[in-house]
């Protein structure tokens, strides 16, 4: 082998190097050991093949490390077959052991390797196959996504989601930047959006913003920005989502909530309203309204209540109503309020008294409920509480009239006893007795002539009386005629009574008849005069003034006796009114009654001025108007006036001929009293209403209008036609007159005294 | 003689008590016009009897003229007869109550009442 003098000549100087190895290490054995390495190395080298791929490389490599290990098997088969010749220099086999382990060594090294770079490359396509995949998903997310020059805003890529939304290409949108997309948004207030961003301040912002398509439509997007600083060039990436469902259900959950809140805010109000409503009837101050607990304890109370028991509020919610009740209403009220709680009633009425701060007592009408929850449990106690003083004293004033009517029998029977004793007595007397002078009988006779007139003063009084309160029988005959006569005939009267008094008369105006009932109209007089007579000393004026008004006569009756208190003034015209000053003189406490009501029924007015120790005036009043006479009184109305009486007379003969289709007698006749008379009928009709002004009786004066308006008609029209209008208006007339003359102003003068004429 | 005393403020009718009176021996008759009066009078012409009237004017009338005088020793023992002319019943229980002796309701007769007299005179 032409190698081999090479290799001797080199391992033998190795081997001289190397000597003691002979001794300590069998060349066999290192040429085993070489030959195990080097099969090692070439299975190592082809199983890099599989590593590498390098198949051509490997195989050749393997082929060649086979090749040194045939030849030393060749060797280690001729040391066994005792070659000596061709034995191995052992210091040359021990080198190429060392060769073989750095082989062996060298080629796992380089499997390593391979390896390693294999596994790193396998990683990398499947971090790379993630990554388009990752890549693709966002293209087509429906997420706008956006990388774009942090410097310049220009889009550098974006996603397909977003060309689908803007409807731009992706090329499009490479030339526009985020401001563009933006309507609302200019380069300044974009600039301030993303300035967090660029000073590193946040990781992210996120914002709302409006997106404008490039056919211009508009749609709503919330931006998610975060700024890759570490990019080269830093770049924005934003990420937008189309957020128009989302702001339909917001906008769909605003309305919904501002419905919501408006339901609430109206129910609330109603609430309010209600418990306004509530609170309002509870604040009423017609009754007292009081919330109270089982334990009897006040809640709430209002004003009337706090009125009623003459406590403040809040004195009253530190009571219980037990504490403020009348201890003798207790028992009741308690035993009601226990069935109230135990459900046996829901409410309870009652009547009972408090005791008010004052002390004074209260009658009071309760009604009392009981509040309860769903469960059924007593929630609170409800009451209205009523003060009847009002209602007790109106009891209170029956049971006076009652006693006053009572005292009044009592006096009348007294006052009809007394006189009836002188009659009984004497008359018994001269009938049971001889002795009597026949100047003694006559004094008798007198006294017992006299007291029987008294007698019948009095009862013709007590008849007056309950005539009047009856209103039937009562009845005034009224007449034109003069007040002067009636006055001058009742002081002659009293003259010839020799009372010791001084009647003077003193007349002022133009006197005038006036409608009235001469006889009721003295006795007027006469109840005045007598009661002057009474409490003036014998000596003093009684005087009279009559005073001719323009609506009215005055006629007033003064006297400088003992006069009244104001108390008594005021009470001197009820009924059995007596003051008790009164009681030392005869009479039935009727008298004054009796003359109001006279004055009443002649539609007159009637008052006192009265002073204790000065004297007292009495002054009434009659109007000049005459038809002013209540219908309760039964006035036997006359005709007003002769003409009336006339007109009357002709108008129901007219109606009587025309009735039976006959000829009209003097229809100029009736013409002319028509006219004249209605004229002066509404005339003074007028003049009532404008004196009284009543509006319920503009109805009334409407209807005059109308016949005021017919009469007017009836004037100017030429004289022919109006005859043939006559019977029409005849008629018309004849029904107006007897309807109102006769009726209809007894109802009209019952309405203005009712409204106040005798106030 | 016994001695009669006529309380009433109605001239006829202490006229008619007075002639109902005159001609009957034995009996001595005064008049007054008022309770004070007559308070007085049992004083001073101490009668035997009263006719008291009930309505007087003045500050008393004849039943608390009744109880002063048969509240006071002195006159306790004077009879009183009222006149009452209201004739109710709780009239003459209240002239009972305050010591009247018997009473006669207006209009009286005066026979009637002569033996009313007498009778409680005896």
């Amino acid at each position: 082998m032409a190698w081999e003098p090479l290799y001797n000549l080199e391992l033998v100087e190795a081997s001289r190097f190397f000597g003691f190895y002979e001794i300590m290490i069998p060349t066999e054995i290192i040429l085993f050991l070489s030959i195990a390495l080097q099969f090692w190395a070439a299975i190592y080298a082809l199983k890099l093949i599989r590593v590498t791929g390098r198949r051509l490389a490997w195989i050749c490599i393997s082929f060649a490390i086979l090749l040194m290990a045939f030849r030393r098997c060749i060797t280690v088969f001729r040391l066994v077959t005792d070659d000596i010749k061709h034995s191995p220099d052992q210091m040359a086999e021990g080198v190429a052991l060392l060769i073989s382990v750095l082989m062996v060594v060298g080629i796992s090294r380089i499997h390593i390797y391979f390896q390693q770079v294999k596994k790193l490359e396998e990683e990398r396509s499947q971090a790379e196959s993630l990554l388009v995949r990752f890549g693709r998903i966002l293209d087509h997310s429906f997420n706008e996504i956006y990388i774009f020059n942090a410097e310049t805003w220009k889009f550098i890529q974006v996603n397909f989601g977003a060309c689908k939304n803007l409807q731009y290409s992706q090329e499009e949108l490479t030339k526009l930047t985020p401001v563009d997309l933006k309507p609302e948004h200019a380069k300044e207030t974009f600039a301030e959006l993303v300035r967090p961003l660029m000073e590193k301040q946040v990781p992210m912002v996120v914002f709302e913003a409006v997106h404008e398509r490039k056919d211009g439509t508009l749609y709503p997007v919330l931006v998610r920005l975060q700024l890759m600083h570490d990019e080269v060039p830093p770049v924005f990436v934003a990420i937008i989502g189309d957020i128009t469902e989302q702001k339909k259900y917001e906008a769909e959950l605003e309305s919904h909530r501002n419905h919501l809140e408006e339901l609430v805010e109206s129910r609330t109000r109603e609430l309010e309203k209600s418990l306004q409503r509530t609170k309002s009837y509870f604040d009423m101050p017609l009754m007292g309204s009081v919330i109270s607990n089982l334990n009897k304890g006040f809640i709430d109370v209002n004003e009337e209540m706090c009125r009623i028991t003459g406590y403040r509020k809040d004195e009253l919610l530190q009571k219980t109503w037990a504490e403020i009740t009348h201890p003798d209403d207790m028992k009741i009220d308690a035993g009601l309020f226990s069935e109230l709680v135990s459900g046996v009633r829901d409410t309870y009425t009652m009547e009972k008294r408090y005791v008010r701060k004052d002390g004074s007592i209260v009658p009071v009408e309760i009604f009392v409920s009981c509040i309860r929850n769903e469960a059924g449990a007593v929630n609170y106690f409800a009451a209205m509480v009523n003060d009847i003083s009002d209602r007790k004293g109106v009891e209170g004033e029956k049971e006076r009239l009652s006693q006053m009517k009572t005292d009044f029998l009592s006096t009348a029977a007294h006052e009809l006893r007394t006189p009836l004793t002188t009659i009984r007595g004497f008359s018994e007397l001269i009938s049971t007795r001889s002795n009597f002078s026949g100047e003694q009988i006559r004094n008798y006779s007198h006294l017992i002539n006299k007291e029987s007139e008294n007698l019948a003063d009095i009862i013709d009084d007590l008849l007056d009386l309950s005539r009047i309160e009856s209103g039937k029988s009562f009845s005034l005959n009224v007449k034109l005629a003069n007040l002067v006569g009636s006055v001058n005939e009742e002081i002659e009267t009293f003259n010839r009574q020799d009372t010791g008094h001084e009647f003077p008369l003193l007349l002022k105006g133009d006197p005038y008849e006036v409608f009235i009932d001469p006889e009721k109209m003295r006795q007027v007089l006469r109840n005045l005069y007598s009661n002057s007579v009474k409490y003036a000393e014998t000596g003093c004026e009684i005087s009279t003034k009559i005073e001719f008004n323009d609506d009215a006569v005055l006629i007033s009756v003064s006297d400088k006796g003992e006069g009244m208190s104001q108390d008594q003034v005021n009470r001197i015209f009820e009924k059995f009114y007596r003051s008790e000053e009164v009681h030392k003189f005869r009479g039935t406490g009727l008298g004054m009654s009796i003359v109001k009501y006279l004055i009443d029924a002649h539609a007159g007015k009637i008052w006192i001025k009265s002073e204790i120790g000065k004297g007292t005036t009495v002054t009434f009043e009659i109007p000049k108007i005459c038809c002013i006479w209540r219908d309760e009184y039964s006035v036997n109305i006359p005709p007003i006036d002769d003409q009336h009486k006339t007109l009357l007379k002709l108008i129901c003969e007219m109606a009587d001929s025309i009735r039976n289709g006959e000829e009209m007698k003097n229809p100029e006749l009736i013409l002319d009293e028509l006219v004249s008379y209605a004229e002066f009928h509404l005339k003074y009709e007028e003049n009532l209403l404008e004196k009284y002004r009543y509006p319920e009786l503009l109805v009334y004066k409407r209807s005059h209008k109308d016949f005021g308006d017919k009469i007017e008609h009836f004037k100017n029209t030429p004289k022919d036609e109006r005859l043939h209008l006559l019977p029409k208006i005849t008629v018309f007339t004849y029904n107006w007159l007897m309807a109102r003359i006769l009726k209809e102003d007894a109802i009209y003068s019952s309405y203005l005294i009712e409204k106040g004429v005798n106030k | 003689m016994k001695k009669i005393l006529i309380a009433e403020d109605n001239e006829n009718i202490r006229e008619l008590i007075s002639v109902t009176f005159t001609g009957l021996s034995g009996y001595d008759v005064m008049e007054v016009d008022s309770a004070e009066k007559a308070i007085e009078a049992t004083k001073t012409y101490k009668p035997d009897l009263v006719l008291m009237d009930v309505m007087m004017p003045g500050p008393i009338d004849g039943i608390e003229a009744t109880r002063i005088i048969k509240n006071d020793s002195d006159t306790s023992g004077i009879v009183i007869i009222i006149l009452t002319a209201k004739g109710q019943k709780q009239d003459i229980e209240v002239g009972k109550e305050v010591g009247a002796d018997d009473y006669i309701i207006k209009p009286f007769s005066p026979g009637e009442l002569i033996r009313r007299i007498e009778s409680v005179l005896t």
